[in-house]
């Protein structure tokens, strides 16, 4: 196989590796914020009046943050892999 | 033109926004259908707690859908940075479209070899900007027209997985 396809397949693997390691510990993260504030989280939502979406905004302050700050973790390593490609691409672009 | 920073993250923030919404809504619903089938308060929050602690069907859609957006979010910050690097090249007014063959959409087929310039692209929308079928599960590429590889049809791919 040509070898600027290989270099396509690498960068392809190599994200979705990376993709796989978020999204499991994404999955971690978020069970155990949820577990913390299970027991209360659920009596505020049988006693919640409809219409009344605080406990929702509660949940996005405790939930975003912890999104967000995984992302960031990851966000050198996915600019890395994106910038190897694309060095591995312009090395064999002809200008 | 080069890629704004920080979009992957607004983008996920703004999906967060609706996803918890939705999680919030349904577990209400939830709540008022077993009440209104006669429990009491005290049995439907333990039956709530339940789906929070043991990842109930609910609460396994609102962590799939997250652990979803934010894989997708690595792929745009991946692309945002090649895509930076090609355009600091001026590389960007010929960008061939690459579809890989991993369960491709029609819409990536159509795609497939087709060239325009990278501010084309962003109207028709980028791999993974959701304007394809397969939105932002996709996996095709955007590479510069004059890297030397010969891509007639699709390329067949099995995804790299951790083992």
């Amino acid at each position: 196989m040509q070898q600027e396809i290989e270099t396509i397949y690498d960068y392809l693997d190599s994200v979705d590796l990376l993709r796989d390691a978020i999204g499991t510990e994404m999955k971690i993260v978020l069970f155990s914020v949820l577990q913390g504030l299970a027991d209360n989280f659920a009596y505020q939502v049988v006693m919640s009046k409809p219409g009344n979406n605080r406990l929702a905004k509660e949940l996005k302050k405790l939930v975003i943050p912890h999104v967000t700050g995984l992302l960031s973790a990851y966000r050198k390593s996915a600019r890395s892999l994106g910038e190897s490609f694309a060095g591995l691409v312009l090395s064999k672009t002809t200008k | 033109m080069k890629p704004k920073p920080d979009k992957a993250e607004e983008k996920l923030v703004l999906n967060l926004d609706s996803l918890t919404d939705v999680y919030v809504i349904e577990l209400k619903s939830i709540a008022r259908t077993l009440l209104m089938g006669g429990l009491s308060g005290k049995e439907v929050t333990k039956q709530l707690e339940e789906n929070v602690k043991n990842t109930g069907r609910e609460t396994g859609t609102y962590f799939n859908a997250i652990s979803s957006d934010v894989k997708s979010a690595i792929f745009q910050i991946a692309d945002q940075a090649a895509q930076e690097a090609f355009a600091f090249e001026n590389l960007q007014d010929a960008m061939r479209w690459v579809a890989f063959f991993t369960k491709t959409c029609p819409d990536c087929i159509d795609r497939h070899n087709q060239i325009k310039s990278y501010d084309e692209w962003a109207s028709w929308g980028f791999p993974r900007s959701g304007a394809t079928v397969c939105r932002q599960h996709c996996h095709c590429v955007l590479i510069p027209d004059s890297y030397p590889v010969k891509i007639e049809q699709p390329l067949p791919r099995e995804r790299a997985r951790i083992e």
